[in-house]
């Protein structure tokens, strides 16, 4: 399982690097759902410091569907995806695989967006809780990519994909990206304890990548 | 060389909703053999290939590679088989080599990187081994796919349309090499309407028609103009002599 996980890891990653398809379209579309509620909600205001974390989390929210249904059309492509389960391999390697390139993806896409939410909202960057900031971002990835990578499998092969992704992984994303959002609020400065949400975000990501480990067989089934 | 069945179907049939694709085909292959199945659009050739390649798992009898049951195959057995698929089934960002490699890879092929170099000089695109797919001919795509299905040393290799795209040259190629993959105890079984460039590299000659073998004959002994002759009278009579042919169905 672990060196079909590395073989298809590398190849999707390899493609990203050689095109930036993934990156670039929910960079720019993070950046633009940024820049429209900076001015809905008026800049720097201490509400919109108070907000962030959530508009970020909701930029990316629809930023990444983008970049996990170009992963999916890898796959379709060419048929390519037929070619890959004629070969006799574990289908969870495949799922292990391409979940990593996701999370990475999404982790990338995070921190090029970094910059430009620090700006248009104003907010502070301590650097004692770098690594609360570091956490949230990398399992919320995660949390994020988990059932993503497994229904853009399931999507793949529905007649209208890009709806149906979003449809299908976002409502069981939520518990995820709620614990993000207070996770990134503790680290840009919010008082209290993101303990509970912290805990929460890890057994969200050990449940829901272990299930999609032992589905996505079925997922890949036409 | 000994030859023993390499793949062998017995009451196959195969629906899709109520139109029968596949009904009840016999048909055993044996090693060094390659089959051509020919028929016209429809006549179920690829679902035939789908279906042995693993690609269909829901089916209505049995289907044999190497003597065990496809349905319960293990992964050697699955091993054994190469397919050339109608698309490409190619990543089209990734490089040419690199397409060969990651295939290798995935089948746990010794020393990828040579083997992908090795079929890239075999299917002459060693010149382009760092162009990236996307830019390549559909030709050029075609003699790639036939690499990545062979990447992996098979032993039964399935081509649908193998010849679509293909100039003269590449055809001309192509053929040698499946002569050769059969004559080193290979099997081929390919499907194809294609008569002309198929039929020569073919030691037996398959019409599929509505979803039936109407004709099952060694290629020796019968010309290809016969066998042109055999195979109009299947797509316009229905059978492969006029007075085989059922009533009603003469044109």
């Amino acid at each position: 399982m672990l060196r079909t996980a590395g073989v298809v890891l590398w190849k999707d990653l390899k493609i990203e690097l050689r095109t930036r398809d993934a990156v670039s379209a929910a960079l720019v579309f993070a950046i633009l759902v940024l820049v429209v509620f900076n001015f809905a909600l008026g800049g720097n205001t201490p509400e919109l410091r108070r907000l962030g974390s959530g508009f970020f989390w909701v930029a990316f929210a629809f930023s990444g569907t983008l970049a996990l249904n170009r992963s999916s059309q890898l796959e379709k492509e060419s048929g390519a995806g037929r070619a890959l389960a004629l070969a006799p391999i574990d289908p969870a390697g495949v799922y292990l695989g391409k979940f990593l390139a996701n999370a990475a993806v999404l982790v990338a896409t995070q921190i090029a967006v970094l910059p430009a939410f620090v700006i248009f909202f104003d907010v502070p960057l301590e650097v004692g809780r770098l690594g609360w900031l570091a956490a949230s971002f990398v399992l919320g990835a995660i949390g994020f990519a988990g059932p993503g990578t497994l229904f853009s499998a399931v999507a793949a092969n529905t007649r209208m994909r890009e709806l149906m992704l979003p449809l299908l992984f976002i409502p069981v994303s939520v518990p995820a990206l709620i614990a993000a959002v207070e996770t990134t609020s503790f680290a840009l400065g919010d008082p209290g304890s993101a303990s509970f949400w912290f805990k929460l975000l890890i057994v969200y990501d050990v449940v829901i990548v272990t299930a999609s480990l032992l589905v996505f067989e079925y997922a890949l089934e036409e | 060389m000994t030859s023993v069945t390499a793949l062998a179907c017995e009451g196959l049939t195969k629906r899709f909703g109520r139109v029968a694709a596949l009904r009840s085909v016999r048909l055993s292959v044996t090693t060094g053999e390659c089959v051509t199945v020919f028929g016209r659009n429809g006549a179920g050739k690829s679902t035939f290939l789908q279906i042995a390649g693993s690609l269909i798992r829901s089916y209505e009898g049995h289907v044999r590679i190497f003597d065990q049951d496809l349905r319960h195959a293990d992964v050697a057995t699955r091993r054994a088989v190469g397919f050339v698929l109608h698309d490409t089934c190619l990543y089209n960002d990734l490089s040419v080599e690199d397409n060969l490699r990651f295939f290798a890879r995935l089948y746990g092929v010794d020393n990828a990187d040579a083997r992908a170099r090795d079929m890239l000089a075999r299917v002459d695109l060693a010149h382009r081994a760092s162009s990236v797919t996307r830019e390549l001919s559909r030709g050029m795509k075609q003699r790639l796919s036939i690499a990545r299905a062979m990447i992996h040393a098979p032993r039964v290799l399935l081509l649908d349309e193998p010849f679509t795209g293909l100039d003269e040259i590449s055809s001309q190629s192509l053929a040698t090499m499946l002569a050769d993959f059969a004559r080193d105890g290979g099997t081929v079984v390919m499907s194809t309407h294609d008569v002309e460039r198929a039929y020569p590299v073919a030691t037996r000659a398959v019409i599929l028609e509505r979803g039936s073998v109407t004709y099952d004959r060694p290629t020796a002994g019968t010309d290809l103009a016969d066998f042109r002759r055999a195979y109009w009278n299947v797509l316009f009579a229905g059978a492969p002599t006029e007075s085989a042919a059922p009533a009603g169905r003469e044109h």
